[in-house]
Order: C-alpha cells, then sequence, then structure tokens
C-alpha cells in the first residue's frame, strides 16, 4: 500500500535560501509541550520501584504521576504531565493551561485550538515538517504539511 | 493513489540548475521504488514474488535488500513487524516508504546538497540542519485532530509516524491478522528511516508491548497515542522533545 502511495509523486520544494538573516524570522512561538528537566525523573521517595528486568511482569509496574514545572508560552503557560513507568518508560499527559483540570477532554478542547494556532504559525515555531499517519494526495491538501510547503520562502510544485 | 512527497533543502553553493537535478534524481528514485515495490501493479517484482513466480534470490537487488532489513525490524520489534505474516504474502509495505524517502536523501546529499529533509507522506528522512539552528524539528501531528500537532520534536535522521489517521485502522496484528485500533499514532526516531517507518508500524500493532522492544534499542526512540488518550514515551525520547 504505502509503496503504491510514491505513485504520481509531487514534489513540492522549500529552499532555504541562505541569503535571509535570521532576525528576519519572527520568534519561535514557544515551547509546545516539553518535559522540564526535574520532571523526566521520578522523584526517588515516589517511585513505587525500581524497574530492573526489561520484561518484567506489567501487573508489578505502578504509574507514577509527577507534575511537571510550568514552561512560558506566549499563549499562557504550559504545563506537562509526566507519568514514569518502571526505570524507562514515561508517559505524557499531553499539555494543559493554568486553571484548567489537566483532564484530557480538557486537554483537547484547549490545547488543540492552541496548537493549531502554534501550526498555522508553524514557520515561526521552527516546525520543519510535518509527521503523522500516512496521507493520500488528497489528504494531503487538508495536511499541515500541506500548509507548511505553502509557507515556505520559496516553493514550487514540480511534477518528476 | 498517490501522495506527495516535500523536500526541505539549503541549497547553499548550489545553483538552481544543480538543485532540481538534485531533486529530478531523487524524485526518480522514488518512481523506482514505486514500480518495484507496490502491492498494486501486478507486474511489480514484489507483486510476482507474492504470488510464488519469483524466488527472493532472483529477486532484483533492492528487494533483496529490503527483505534483509524486514528482517531485522522483525527482530528488533519481537515479532511485532512481521511481512511474511500478511495476508496474500510477503508485504515489506510498511517499511518501504522510510525505506524509499531514505534513499531519496541520500541522492540529495550525494549531489553536494548540504541539509535537508524529505518527508514522505509522514516518514522524515534528514541530514545537516537548517540555516541558524542545530536540528531539523517536525510536529507530530494528534491523530484525534490532524489540524493540530501534539509534540515539536527534532528529527535526527529519521522520524516516522504510523496509525490510524487518514485511512482509518490499516495496521493488522501479525499474530491475530486482525486490523488492530488500540494505538491511535506511534513515532519512532533513530538512525535509519527504514527501520524506524518498520517499528512504528510495530508499535501501532502491539502498542507498549512493541514499544517497550523499541526502547531497548540503541539509537531509537519511541511515543505514541492509545485509545485512552495516553501518550507513551520512552525516555530517551523525552529528550528530543521541546
Amino acid at each position: 500500500m504505502l509503496a503504491a502511495t510514491v505513485a504520481g509523486v509531487a514534489a513540492v520544494l522549500s529552499y532555504q535560501p541562505h541569503s535571509k538573516p535570521a532576525g528576519r524570522r519572527p520568534q519561535p512561538a514557544g515551547i509546545v509541550a516539553t518535559a522540564p528537566p526535574s520532571a523526566r525523573r521520578a522523584p526517588a521517595g515516589r517511585r513505587p520501584h525500581h524497574h530492573t528486568g526489561s520484561k518484567a511482569s506489567g501487573a508489578t509496574r505502578q504509574p507514577v504521576t509527577v507534575i511537571g514545572a510550568d514552561a512560558p508560552n506566549q499563549y499562557g503557560d504550559v504545563q506537562v504531565r509526566v507519568k514514569v513507568l518502571g526505570k524507562r518508560i514515561v508517559a505524557v499527559d499531553a499539555v494543559t493551561l493554568p486553571g484548567s483540570d489537566p483532564r484530557s477532554q480538557e486537554i483537547s478542547a484547549v490545547a488543540g485550538p492552541i496548537l493549531r494556532r502554534q501550526a498555522i504559525a508553524a514557520q515561526s515555531a521552527r516546525v520543519d515538517g510535518v509527521s503523522g499517519a500516512s496521507y493520500t494526495s488528497a489528504g494531503y491538501r487538508q495536511s499541515l504539511q500541506s500548509a507548511l510547503d505553502r509557507l515556505g520562502s520559496t516553493h514550487r510544485p514540480a511534477t518528476a | 493513489m498517490g501522495t506527495v512527497v516535500s523536500f526541505v533543502l539549503r541549497a547553499d553553493g548550489l545553483s538552481d540548475g544543480a538543485v532540481e537535478e538534485a531533486v529530478q534524481v531523487a524524485c526518480a528514485t522514488l518512481h523506482r521504488a514505486d514500480a518495484v515495490f507496490s502491492t498494486f501493479k501486478p507486474d511489480s517484482p514484489v507483486s510476482r514474488l507474492r504470488r510464488g513466480e519469483m524466488t527472493e534470490d532472483e529477486a532484483p537487488q533492492e528487494v533483496r535488500d529490503v527483505l534483509a532489513l524486514c528482517r531485522a525490524a522483525r527482530a528488533m520489534s519481537g515479532g511485532w513487524f512481521d511481512p511474511w505474516s500478511m495476508p496474500g504474502g510477503v508485504d515489506p509495505t510498511g517499511l518501504v516508504k522510510g525505506w524509499a524517502a531514505a534513499r531519496a536523501a541520500d541522492d540529495l546529499r550525494a549531489a553536494g546538497v548540504c541539509a535537508a529533509m524529505v518527508n514522505a507522506a509522514g516518514d522524515l528522512a534528514a541530514f545537516g540542519s537548517p540555516e541558524g539552528r542545530g536540528a531539523w524539528q517536525a510536529g507530530i501531528v494528534d491523530p484525534r485532530d490532524p489540524g493540530s500537532l501534539a509534540w515539536i520534536a527534532e528529527v535526527g535522521a529519521a522520524m516516522a509516524t504510523s496509525g490510524t489517521g487518514e485511512r482509518g485502522a490499516h495496521v493488522i496484528d501479525p499474530h491475530s491478522l486482525v486490523a488492530t485500533g488500540h494505538v491511535l499514532s506511534a513515532t519512532v526516531t533513530g538512525p535509519d528511516l527504514a527501520l524506524a517507518d518498520a517499528l512504528a508500524t510495530a508499535i501501532a500493532a502491539g502498542g507498549r508491548e512493541a514499544l517497550d522492544h523499541v526502547a531497548d534499542l540503541d539509537g531509537y526512540e519511541a511515543l505514541c497515542l492509545d485509545r485512552s488518550g495516553e501518550w507513551t514515551v520512552t525516555d530517551g525520547f523525552a529528550t528530543v522533545l521541546g
């Protein structure tokens, strides 16, 4: 299936002209979601046990929730909830805004539009590309990558 | 069904003509990959292999290369990526798009392009870095709302995402042979986009169990979103988010 998706490939080429002064780029929109270093590890006292074996029984793993420090963002402070599961696996619960209940429904309702605005300003957020599940040619036209390609400093469709 | 491959590149020191030519070569590589690996074209070598009309030893070199990568990915993923258990015969599709994008990026590098990122429908192959910054950065789409980004992360050499998305549940569990839907999206970064693509497919099928295998691999990191709305990342991935 995916090999077939290369059929009829249309190359969208975005140059990065090196003559463009760096200072002309808008400032980054801010951190979208970052687990601050302090949040990447559960405090030792809150870790239920040390995960030693690489394939320990799942039943013995107890997730720990750690609330990360706020990271300033132009839309308000962004907070990340990090779960540490065993020694290595970390679950991150997306972003919330100050004053909102960190439930996933609110995350979707609140963070979604903000992230979308950030995506529209993807150039200023310094996103060079978008990774997501495969899209078709038709889907590409609605994709964030398509919006990003249109934002390219110079671009032109070229069919090989 | 076609798709679009986007190239973003730094053309420092190259003429417009040289850039044009480099991109043409990269596009030819993508078209050749399609001709060889398409499971929709009945006469493609992979279609003939699937029907048993050609043995692996008789297949073109790139098919043998890709199948060798498939074997590596099967072992690396604990069997969660398994082209040999797909209905209709061996199907390397879950690795080929990443493999082709990486070859296209290699073409650009060989032509003298100093930095580029090739985006094959969400699978990214990169080298060098953008002007004034140390790393290419990608937004990872929130599959529940494909118009928004869930994360921004450094790409390194490769980033692949697999999951439901536009085409719905299409990832098949190699053990039960049914389409899975537990994982909405799985993203893998690492040194090789072909393997990252396969490992993302593995996590889309196997969830945390497959992600545990990826967490054990040197150089590869993963992130996935399950149906309950919980993101799970390997702790190395946390260092590239930001």
